[in-house]
């Protein structure tokens, strides 16, 4: 070998040492979250442009050998983290510590949670899985009885509807994709529980609002309830519900981005009612029938617009005592269609536009006695909201909404043949503008103002409304709502007096939410409220309430507790609410300030589901205790100075999953008050003939004392 | 005139040795990753393939390969509440990999995956099989060729119960042809996905042995 190929060698090989000729730098640090403080393992430290980098370990230390080639740059990265980067000038080995703060982005930056409560997937407000308004004992597959578990809720098995935070059942507005569902309970008749119109396998998400909400929602004195639609669907299904109240047929159709689904039912409690002692004298049975029809499509951009159309009509009739030891018969029918259509598009990269309209028709014939009164109520809304994200901190949701209801009814004596119609409409608009701000990810504002103009009443109002949250630790956080809140009188009471004007409710809640839906989960919440405005008036001739004015106010202030834990137990998974509530109005007929009828100061429900993987089955068991309401018995010096006795019951169900002729079938047994306690719900005041003094006490009791549900679904794909 | 050729020579050179350094580095990446049998081990296999990701840009396979690994490490992982949050990192790698090379039949076999894995508990079989199915539909229409879409197939009949259609007679159709398939699969390189292979074979050979 000559010389000068040596030297070659001698170059070559010294190049290719040359990097490990080199000095490695070392360096190492902790890598922490900068909410918690706490280390954060997994996270990828690595060169800038190179492959050369390392995880972080269980404590989140991390150690790393570099070449020392001068200047280079560390990146920190984590999923869900923004990445942090840092230049490292040359071999000095300090150690280099980054804290790394959760994408403003992501589902883990602070939520206000104040006051509400959600089920959904992936919310970090959420309480409850969509799949517990299934599986939760007792509720029958009716939503508004299985968010009665929560919080903040009345019992009040005497109505079904729901009542919110010493409100009463028309002070809860709901909604569905964020337009109007004017009727979303069936037609109400005197001490029966009604149910909801929309079954919950229509919903994939569910916002129920106990106060303080958000600018966009109005008219609503107490709550909002918010109900997600599912969006298309992806698998072509055919279900079949048999019930022991009635059954069922649905089916869907899935094209390419889009799909379509019809519904049809029939209930007859006839067969049931027969077989079970029942309370009620009835004459014919509760019957309907239902259906409904839904279509979505996606578009371009990610736009979705959904069509959703329902209709129902039924009929029941049945004695009650007409407190004179008479009985009197009622006799309701009446149908109802509710058209709902949302489309949702992004306008810019950052502007995103939702847009709906509903239209909802109700007809009741209601006869008691010799009363009849036929009454048609109309409601629309058409809505527009804008969401425009000016940036990873900053928010603006605004729009507007047009409103109009119309109503008309006539009453007629059957006997003497005397009539009288009212019919009257209102067109109420309304604006709204809300920022969410987050001043930091742990802080995070929402201010809004909301306008409404009634045209019946001739009002203007402006509602303030501002929510605060902050978070503490990696899973908890404090919120704070206050606002304003309008609401026009209902219906029933405009066609006697058209002159009364907006109520009003003030809220402000103080909340603290920690842990988080998977494992446990507390929550707890104070609340005041102020009411003012309150309709007051008189019972009539007709026995109907017929305000005067808006002379009454009152007050509601109360405790929630919330806790669930899904980890304590394996497969059990429980939940226990408690609210205590404080309230006194004077509105109604009330001759002074008293706590109404409806509340019970003290409210207790415990749900625990498990599932028995031998059995494949879900048992569940839910209780439901309230403290006494109070009532008046006429005649009595002071006004409602007595209270119910408690109530309690005890639910029960089963959920079996198995397969009927190769296809996927829940098997669902209920049964209502297992224990086969003897309820009283309350009593209610008959005005005889309008006269206060000559009114009787009537006795509420559940419809049936005993209610088991037994119902079959089959899937069929 | 030489000055530029030299340029462009020594141009090339570097573009040759940075493809190979990424070929090679991906090849021993991916065998650590089937070798791997550790949680541990597989989440920094998984960070690896992201590193190689971010400074490549344009690639699919090593963001596809992260999720992958990922996935792996669910295998290990008994608390339901870890695998999702192990799954949602898997997501958002796949994620990735989906931007970069959405009409990719393989990253819609490995998203048909992560959905199926996401049934911890029975009560979550018909969303997520659906989901499931619905990816390896997608998968199947733009390569029908692809094995690992019928070894999916067939691991979700496989394990769902008979009761409700799914079961070892049933998925063994799909594990013949996916069986099938993998004998004529033609790999686009020597770091294209090969996973499935071996699991196919011994589940056949388990299926006939009942």
């Amino acid at each position: 070998m000559n010389l000068k190929l040596k030297s070659i060698i001698l170059v070559f090989s010294f190049f290719t040492f040359l990097p490990s000729l080199l000095a490695q730098v070392v360096v190492s640090g902790h890598v922490t979250d900068k909410r918690t403080g706490e280390g954060l393992p997994g996270a990828n430290v690595y060169v800038k442009d190179s492959y050369d980098g390392t995880i972080t370990d269980k404590a989140g230390l991390y150690k790393l050998e570099i070449p020392d080639s001068g200047e280079l740059t560390l990146i920190f990265s984590f999923v869900g983290y923004q990445s942090v980067e840092k230049s490292l000038a040359g071999a000095e080995n300090v150690p280099i510590d980054v804290q790394l703060s959760e994408s403003i982005t992501s589902l883990n930056a602070v939520t206000i949670t104040a006051g509400s409560f959600e089920a959904g997937d992936k919310k970090r407000a959420a309480v409850m899985d969509p799949m517990d308004i299934y599986t939760t004992a007792g509720s029958l597959g009716d939503i508004g009885t299985a968010l009665k578990t929560l919080p903040g809720t009345q019992v009040a098995a005497d109505d079904g509807r729901l009542l919110v935070r010493g409100g009463d059942a028309s002070e809860t507005r709901v909604l569905m994709d964020g337009v109007l569902a004017a009727k979303p309970y069936y037609s109400k008749v005197p001490d029966l529980p009604t149910r909801g119109r929309f079954s919950p396998s229509l919903f994939e998400g569910t916002f129920f609002s106990t106060g303080g909400y958000s600018a966009e929602f109005g008219q609503a004195l107490s709550s909002v309830l918010v109900l997600e639609s599912q969006d298309v669907a992806i698998e072509e299904l055919t279900s079949v519900s048999l019930m022991s109240i009635g059954g069922e047929l649905a089916n869907t159709w899935v094209g390419n981005n889009r799909s379509f689904s019809a519904t049809g039912g029939y209930f007859n409690f006839g067969p049931y009612n027969s077989l079970v002692k029942n309370h009620m004298d009835w004459e014919d049975h509760v019957e309907a029938f239902n259906g409904n029809v839904s279509y979505r499509q996606k578009g371009e951009k990610g736009s979705l617009f959904k069509f959703f159309v329902s209709g129902d009509y039924g009929g029941q009739s049945f004695f009650v005592p007409d407190g004179s030891g008479q009985e009197l018969m009622i006799d309701e029918t009446g149908g109802n269609v509710y058209v709902n259509s949302t489309y949702h598009r992004s306008l810019t990269d950052k502007t995103l536009m939702k847009g709906g309209a509903s239209y909802t028709y109700d007809n009741q014939d209601f006869q008691a006695g010799i009363h009849n009164q036929k009454t048609g109520e109309w409601a629309s809304e058409a809505k527009v909201k804008l969401i425009s994200q000016l940036n990873s901190r900053l928010k603006l949701t605004y729009g507007g909404a047009w409103q109009k209801t119309s109503f008309d009814e006539t009453y007629r004596q059957t006997e003497s043949g005397f009539s009288v119609n009212a019919t009257f409409s209102d067109d109420l608009y309304s604006a709204f503008s809300e920022a969410e701000w987050r001043l930091h990810p742990d802080i995070a504002f929402r201010p809004g103002l909301r306008f409404e103009y009634s045209t019946q009443s001739d009002e203007k109002v402006f509602s303030p409304r501002a929510a605060m949250a902050f978070a503490a630790g990696e899973s908890t956080t404090f919120s704070l709502a206050w606002g304003h809140f309008f609401q026009t009188a209902q219906s029933d009471f405009l066609k006697y007096n058209r002159g009364v004007k907006m109520q009003k409710a003030e809220h402000f809640i103080m909340g603290l939410q920690t842990g988080s839906l998977a494992t446990r989960l507390f929550r707890a919440e104070a609340y005041h409220k102020n009411y003012s405005d309150l309709i007051t008036g008189i019972y009539n001739d007709f026995g109907e309430f017929a305000p005067t004015g808006n002379e009454g106010n009152g007050y509601a202030k109360g405790i929630d507790f919330f806790y669930r834990d899904k980890s304590l137990i394996d497969n059990l998974d429980f939940w226990i609410s408690y609210s205590y509530v404080d309230s006194e109005r004077k509105f109604m007929d009330y001759p002074e300030k008293v706590t109404p009828e409806f509340i019970a100061p003290h409210t207790f429900s415990l749900v625990a589901k498990q599932f028995v993987s031998p059995i494949r089955s879900q048992i569940g068991l839910t209780w439901m205790w309230n403290s006494g309401r109070p009532y008046h018995i006429p005649g009595d010096d002071t006004f409602m100075t007595h209270t119910s006795p408690n109530y309690s019951d005890l639910g029960a169900n089963l959920s079996y999953l198995t397969s009927l002729f190769g296809q996927f079938t829940i098997v669902h047994l209920s049964v209502s008050n297992v224990l086969g306690r003897e309820n009283v719900l309350g009593y209610r005041r008959v005005s005889l003939s309008g006269d206060a003094e000559n009114s009787s006490l009537i006795t509420i009791k559940p419809d049936v004392k005993q209610f088991i549900f037994l119902g079959v679904f089959i899937s069929i794909n | 005139m030489k000055t530029l050729a030299i340029l462009i020579l020594s141009f090339l050179i570097s573009f040759a040795t940075k493809a190979a350094d990424y070929e090679s580095a991906m090849k021993q990446t991916i065998e650590e990753m089937y070798q791997s049998q550790e949680a541990d081990k597989l989440e920094s296999i998984a960070a690896r393939f992201f590193r190689i990701g971010e400074t490549e840009k344009d690639r699919w396979l090593p963001y596809y390969y992260s999720a992958y690994s990922y996935v792996s490490i669910t295998y290990h992982l008994e608390d339901g509440e870890v695998i999702d949050k192990t799954l949602d990192k898997a997501q958002s790698m796949l994620d990735k990999a989906m931007a970069l090379n959405p009409n990719e039949s393989e990253n819609h076999v490995l998203q048909g995956l992560i959905h199926s894995m996401r049934i911890t508990n029975p009560m979550r079989g018909m969303k997520y099989s659906a989901l499931s199915n619905e990816a390896l539909e997608k998968a199947e229409k733009l390569n029908p060729e692809n094995p690992r879409i019928w070894f999916c197939k067939a691991q979700n009949v496989f394990y769902t119960p008979a009761m409700f259609g799914g079961g070892a007679a049933k998925a063994r159709p799909l594990y013949e042809k996916a069986a099938e398939l993998f004998d004529t699969f033609d790999p686009q390189s020597e770091i294209w996905p090969q996973w499935g292979r071996e699991l196919t074979e011994s589940q056949l050979a388990s299926i006939g042995e009942e």
